[in-house]
C-alpha cells in the first residue's frame, strides 16, 4: 500500500478523498489557494501546501506548484478529485513522469475518451450504440434528405467543429429543414469559419443513466450498479437516484454490457462512468467520466462499498477488492445537491442525521465560501427500502437541513423532491428546466 | 557532501540525543547545533549550511508581518529555496545588500528547473526569512526589505 498522497481538490471532494485515505491508513497531504486556508480539507489533510492564489488557473490548475508540492512532500501519489485537472491527461503524464502514481486511468485512455469523435469510432467499432447521426453536405439536397428519412423527426443539426450550441438547430418536420439547415450553416461558418454540419436524431427530454464501474488494467471490469442522473436544470445534475425508475430489465442489460466492453477493451483503470441516454426504450452511449464523480456517494450508500478506497487499490495495486459479481441490494438511494447561489459567510449550520442520511459537505458556522469556484456546498445521500421510502426520507432531512448566510438552492431541492412528477418518476433531463425559476437553480 | 547525505545526517542528527556536532569531509565542514537560532549571515552560506529543524516544521504558520517601512517578498511558486545558485557559490542576497532591480535574489527549484527570483524593484535586504534548501509554499515570505525611494 502507498503511505502518502497528495489530493489535488478542495471543497466536499477534497474533505472525502483525506478521509478515505485516513481509513485506509494512507497519509493525506492537502493543497490550498490563499482563500482556502482555513477550509475544512486544509485542516483534515496531516500537511497541507499553498500552492496559489485564488483564481483556479494558478491554483488548483497550476500542475506544477502541485507536482512539487507531492514531490517535495514525499508522496507516492496524486489524486485529482473531480472537476479542475481529474481529466487532463497532460497532468496525468506529468504526475507518472515524476514518479507518482496518478489515480485514474491512463493518460492515453483519457485522451481517446475526451475526444468525441474518436471515442465514438472506438465505441462503433466495438458495437456499441451511440446517438445515430452523419455528416451532412449542404450543397447535396439530396443527400441531407436521405440521412433525415434515416434518422427519422425530430432531428438536431450541429457545428461539426463547433460546441458551446452555436449553429444548433432542432429541426422537427420537414418544412422547417431547408430553412435551418441555411441558418445553421451561416452560424457555424461565422463562429467556427467551417460551415460543415452534423445531423444527429434528437433524443427530446431523454433519460440520463449511467454505470459505475472500477476497473484495472488486465481487462477486469467490475459493476455497481446505475446512476439515474435526469434531474437536471441547465444540463446541470441536481438530483440522483438509483435504480433508476424508468428502465427495463432490457436497458440495464445492454448498458452493462456496453460498459463491460468499452473499459474491458481500453485496459481502463480505477473508477469509471459510462454515461447513457434513454429515449424512447433505446439506451445510446454518451461519453465516459474517467474519473471520481461527484454523485459516487448514492452508489456507496446503496452497496455499503467505498469508492475511493476501491479507485486508490485498483490505481496503485492493480487489484480489483469487490467481487466478480457484486449483489446489489434490493432497495434504493437519493442524492440531492446543495449549491450556494452566491459567496457568503456560513453562520448557522445544522446537518441532517438520523437513520439512513448522510451528508457530505465541508461547510461549518464561520466558513466563508468564495465566488472562485464551484457551487457545490453539500450532498444529502438518503438510502430507503424503495423510492417511496427514500423521498419521504430526503425530504425528512432537507427539512432538517439549516444553513444560514449562505444563499443556496436548498428550497428548490425541497420543491423537486416533494412534486407530483419527480414522485412519478417520469419524467426527462429538461422537465425541470420548466419548473426551477431563474436565479435559484 | 552532497545534498542526500546532508538530508541523512540532519535527519539522524534531530532523532539523536546530541546538541551539537561537527562533521568534516574532505573540503566540507558541517556544524549542527540544536535549540538556538544561528544568525543569518555568512555562517549561512552554503558552504556551511545551518542547521535545518525537520522539514515539517520549515514552514511557520504565522507570516512575519510587514513592519514599518519594509516589504516582504514572498514565494510566487511551490518549491525549493536555494539562496546561491551552487554549493560553494556565495548568496544571492545577504541582510544589509543593496539590491538592483532585476537582480537576481534567490533560486526556486521546481520540476527540476531552477527559477531565477528576481528584485522587482531597487531595495536593501533587511533580514532573511525563508531556510536554505527548505520547501517554500505559494505566498511564504523569503525576504524583509525596504524599498529605495
Amino acid at each position: 500500500m502507498i503511505k502518502s498522497l497528495l489530493v489535488a481538490n478542495r471543497g466536499e471532494i477534497a474533505v472525502r478523498i483525506i478521509r478515505a485515505c485516513h481509513d485506509l491508513g494512507i497519509r493525506a497531504v492537502g493543497v490550498y489557494s490563499k482563500v482556502d486556508r482555513d477550509a475544512l480539507h486544509v485542516r483534515l489533510a496531516d500537511r497541507a501546501i499553498c500552492i496559489g492564489p485564488a483564481a483556479a488557473r494558478e491554483s488548483y490548475l497550476n500542475g506544477n506548484n502541485i507536482i512539487s508540492a507531492a514531490i517535495h512532500t514525499d508522496c507516492d501519489a496524486v489524486h485529482p478529485g473531480v472537476g479542475f485537472l481529474a481529466e487532463n491527461s497532460e497532468f496525468a503524464r506529468l504526475v507518472t513522469e515524476s514518479g507518482l502514481e496518478w489515480i485514474g486511468p491512463a493518460p492515453e485512455v483519457i485522451d481517446l475518451l475526451g475526444d468525441k469523435v474518436k471515442a465514438k469510432k472506438t465505441t462503433l467499432d466495438l458495437g456499441i450504440p451511440g446517438i445515430p447521426g452523419a455528416e451532412i453536405d449542404t450543397g447535396d439536397p439530396a443527400g441531407v434528405r436521405g440521412a433525415v428519412a434515416r434518422l427519422g423527426y425530430p432531428v438536431i443539426i450541429k457545428a461539426a467543429a463547433g460546441g458551446g450550441g452555436k449553429g444548433m438547430r432542432i429541426v422537427r418536420k420537414e418544412g422547417e429543414l431547408e430553412n435551418l439547415l441555411a441558418v445553421a450553416s451561416n452560424e457555424a461558418r461565422s463562429a467556427f469559419s467551417d460551415g460543415t454540419l452534423y445531423l444527429e436524431k434528437y433524443l427530446e427530454d431523454p433519460r440520463h443513466v449511467e454505470i459505475q464501474a472500477v476497473a484495472i488494467p488486465d481487462g477486469s471490469v467490475r459493476l455497481l450498479g446505475e446512476r439515474d442522473c435526469t434531474v437536471q436544470f441547465n444540463h446541470q445534475k441536481l438530483v440522483e437516484e438509483t435504480p433508476s425508475p424508468g428502465l427495463t430489465e432490457e436497458n440495464r442489460r445492454s448498458m452493462e454490457d456496453a460498459s463491460i466492453t468499452l473499459l474491458g477493451s481500453l485496459g481502463y483503470a480505477g473508477l469509471g462512468t459510462v454515461e447513457f441516454l434513454v429515449w424512447d426504450g433505446n439506451c445510446y452511449f454518451m461519453e465516459v467520466n474517467a474519473r471520481l464523480q461527484v454523485e459516487h456517494s448514492v452508489t456507496e450508500m446503496l452497496t455499503g462499498i467505498d469508492l475511493v478506497r476501491q479507485q486508490i487499490i485498483a490505481c496503485t495495486e492493480n487489484r480489483l477488492e469487490v467481487p466478480e459479481s457484486v449483489s446489489i441490494p434490493d432497495c434504493y438511494a437519493l442524492e440531492c445537491r446543495i449549491n450556494a447561489t452566491a459567496a457568503g459567510t456560513v453562520q448557522q449550520f445544522i446537518p441532517p442525521g438520523g437513520f439512513g442520511v448522510r451528508v457530505d459537505t465541508h461547510l461549518s458556522p464561520g466558513l466563508a465560501v468564495p465566488p472562485y469556484y464551484d457551487a457545490l456546498v453539500a450532498k444529502v445521500i438518503v438510502t430507503g427500502k424503495d423510492r417511496h421510502d427514500g423521498i419521504r426520507r430526503m425530504r425528512r432531512a432537507l427539512d432538517e437541513f439549516i444553513i444560514e448566510g449562505l444563499p443556496t438552492n436548498l428550497e428548490v431541492q425541497k420543491e423537486i423532491i416533494s412534486s407530483r412528477i419527480f414522485g412519478s418518476g417520469d419524467f426527462g433531463t429538461t422537465t425541470f428546466d420548466s419548473m426551477i425559476t431563474e436565479g435559484t437553480g | 557532501m552532497d545534498k542526500n547525505e546532508l538530508y541523512e545526517l540532519l535527519e539522524w542528527f534531530d532523532r539523536s540525543t546530541l546538541s551539537e556536532i561537527v562533521v568534516e569531509k574532505s573540503d566540507t565542514k558541517v556544524v549542527m547545533k540544536k535549540g538556538g537560532v544561528l544568525p543569518g549571515g555568512p555562517d549561512a552560506a552554503p558552504s556551511a549550511p545551518p542547521p535545518l529543524p525537520p522539514a515539517e516544521t520549515l514552514i511557520s504558520d504565522e507570516a512575519p508581518k510587514e513592519k514599518e517601512g519594509t516589504e516582504l517578498i514572498t514565494a510566487p511558486m511551490v518549491g525549493t529555496f536555494y539562496r546561491a545558485a551552487a554549493a560553494d557559490a556565495p548568496p544571492f542576497a545577504e541582510a544589509g545588500m543593496k539590491i538592483k532591480k532585476g537582480e537576481t535574489i534567490c533560486l526556486i527549484e521546481a520540476m527540476k528547473v531552477m527559477n531565477e527570483l528576481e528584485a522587482e524593484f531597487d531595495c536593501e535586504i533587511i533580514k532573511i526569512l525563508a531556510q536554505n534548501i527548505s520547501l517554500v509554499e505559494y505566498g511564504t515570505p523569503l525576504f524583509e526589505v525596504r524599498i529605495d525611494d
